[in-house]
């Protein structure tokens, strides 16, 4: 007895075939639904060019019923400068690629030019023949509006950036000059008066000119920053000279607080900025006078590591919370907003950190409220680099 | 002889002041603004030029960068006094042997006047 496979259908072979058209009849009946519906335009052609389909996406969007565009050459939608198109289309349909989202213009029967992307695929009869092309077009005039605003709008804010860098270049200049003549004239009157008291109002009034000057640096290295320019020289130089440098320029403008040189290494030669360098040290050196107003003494360190130098400035004053510390390295970022006395824009630590980090080096603190706060920056050294 | 410096300055104030200055550390001044004209500074045979570098200017616009391109005056060493706070790489950029950066201390200012003019080679 012959014995019945389970996985074979019972069917007979009339049965399966008369199944088979009907699910064929199915999937062409769901394909002219979804033609019919889509939103799309749907249109197919002979590769001569003659449109032999034409959805009623294809009459809305170009404006020619399915029984003026049926029969008729494509040309009929395609503007006269783009005829070529149409060549290179045929071109690749005919060797059996496909083109997908070509974006173009298309022709409507009341002569409006339409931005669409159009994907074209060959239509294969059941031999593999090529026999023609089907396209799918998509209105694209809304996001081709949106981009060129777009557009638009990235080239007005460009040339808005690039006026305000240029003005604040400008400005900087021009605030930077007034400040020269009176720093000038100041050391000039300085080393001609003799009375004590005045001397000592005068070496205040210089004191303010340096701050002022200083804000008016950090400001123009912010908009350079944020535009990208801050430059940076590479050359040798010692790291331990720039240090004693930093530390006698702050010293000798500051007399509430001690600043205290606790390592002596001697000469360590490393490569970089050596100005930017002293940069930072003063801008630590500033915050750690200026965030500890109770106390006298600021140290400072420098450590020389395998691939590393360290440099430490430690104050003994009103720390920073734990909640504020990862914030203090952010652009316009101060502390104690609600503290009026202390003054500042909150760009020295944003500055110091852009300069650190473009030498390839790390920038951190180490504080405790009541108790003080370290702040650490490293560089590279000539063998790490 | 006294050493003599041609101070191109834009800024009436700051050329009192940096004449005034060099003046009284013995040098001979004469302190212009921005000439029309490179060949007018040739009569007064300066041996340093303290150039005012405005900030704007256009690479291989600058001043500094023209003077070193005129053979009559490219032996001349060329301080440039500039506001930029990237004065260094403006420095390098148009070939400046030094520079002093604004506003400068009286001190900075003559020692590198003085660090030049001793780093001038002998007149032949």
């Amino acid at each position: 007895m012959d014995q019945v496979n389970p996985h074979l259908s019972p069917y007979s072979l009339s049965s399966i075939s008369e199944d088979s058209q009907a699910i064929a009849e199915q999937k062409q009946a769901i394909l002219a639904a979804i033609i019919t519906t889509s939103d799309d335009a749907i249109v197919s052609k002979t590769l001569q060019g003659i449109i032999t389909s034409w959805n009623p996406a294809a009459e809305r969007m170009f404006g020619y019923s399915e029984a003026e565009a049926v029969g008729r050459h494509i040309t009929l939608i395609i503007p006269t400068d783009r005829i070529k198109e149409e060549e290179y289309i045929i071109g690749e349909i005919v060797k059996g690629n496909r083109i997908d989202h070509f974006e173009t213009i298309r022709l409507s029967k009341d002569g409006r030019n339409i931005p669409i992307s159009v994907s074209i695929s060959p239509i294969i009869d059941s031999t593999g023949t090529i026999i023609g092309a089907s396209k799918i077009a998509r209105d694209i005039s809304e996001q081709r509006a949106a981009r060129e605003e777009n557009a638009r709008l990235f080239a007005e804010v460009q040339s808005l950036n690039e006026k305000k860098d240029e003005f604040i270049g400008l400005a900087s200049h021009e605030l930077k000059t007034p400040l020269t003549s009176i720093n000038g004239y100041l050391q000039i009157i300085s080393s001609m008066i003799t009375d004590e008291k005045a001397a000592k109002f005068l070496h205040k009034t210089q004191q303010q000119v340096k701050k002022l000057n200083a804000l008016v640096s950090d400001l123009l290295d912010v908009s350079k920053i944020e535009a990208g320019k801050l430059q940076i020289t590479r050359e040798a130089f010692d790291i331990n000279q720039v240090l004693a440098d930093a530390i006698e320029l702050i010293g000798y403008g500051n007399k509430s607080h001690a600043i205290e040189l606790t390592t002596a290494i001697g000469p360590l030669i490393i490569t970089g900025d050596a100005h930017r360098v002293e940069q930072v040290i003063i801008n630590l050196l500033t915050n750690a006078i200026r965030y500890s107003p109770g106390a006298n003494k600021i140290e400072v360190g420098l450590i020389r590591e395998a691939e590393e130098v360290v440099v430490w400035v430690k104050d003994s004053g009103m720390g920073i919370p734990a909640d504020k510390q990862q914030d203090i390295f952010t652009r316009f970022y101060r502390i104690n907003d609600e503290n009026p006395t202390i003054s500042g824009l909150g760009i020295g630590l944003y500055l110091s950190r852009e300069i650190i980090m473009r030498h390839g080096g790390r920038i951190w603190a180490e504080s405790e409220p009541g108790k003080g706060s370290t702040f650490f920056f490293s560089l590279p050294t000539p063998l790490a680099q | 002889m006294k050493k003599k410096i041609l101070i191109i300055e834009n800024d009436q104030d700051i050329r009192h002041i940096v004449a005034f200055i060099l003046e009284e550390e013995g040098f001979e001044t004469l302190s212009i603004p921005e000439p029309e004209d490179l060949s007018e500074i040739i009569p007064f045979a300066p041996d340093i030029i303290l150039l005012d570098e405005f900030i704007n200017a256009r690479p291989g616009h600058r001043l500094c960068k023209k003077i070193k391109q005129v053979k009559s005056l490219k032996h001349i060493p060329v301080i440039i006094l500039s506001t930029a706070n990237d004065i260094e790489l403006i420095a390098k950029e148009c070939e400046a042997n030094d520079h002093v950066r604004k506003p400068f201390e009286v001190k900075d200012l003559v020692s590198t006047v003085v660090r030049t003019v001793n780093h001038q080679p002998l007149a032949c």
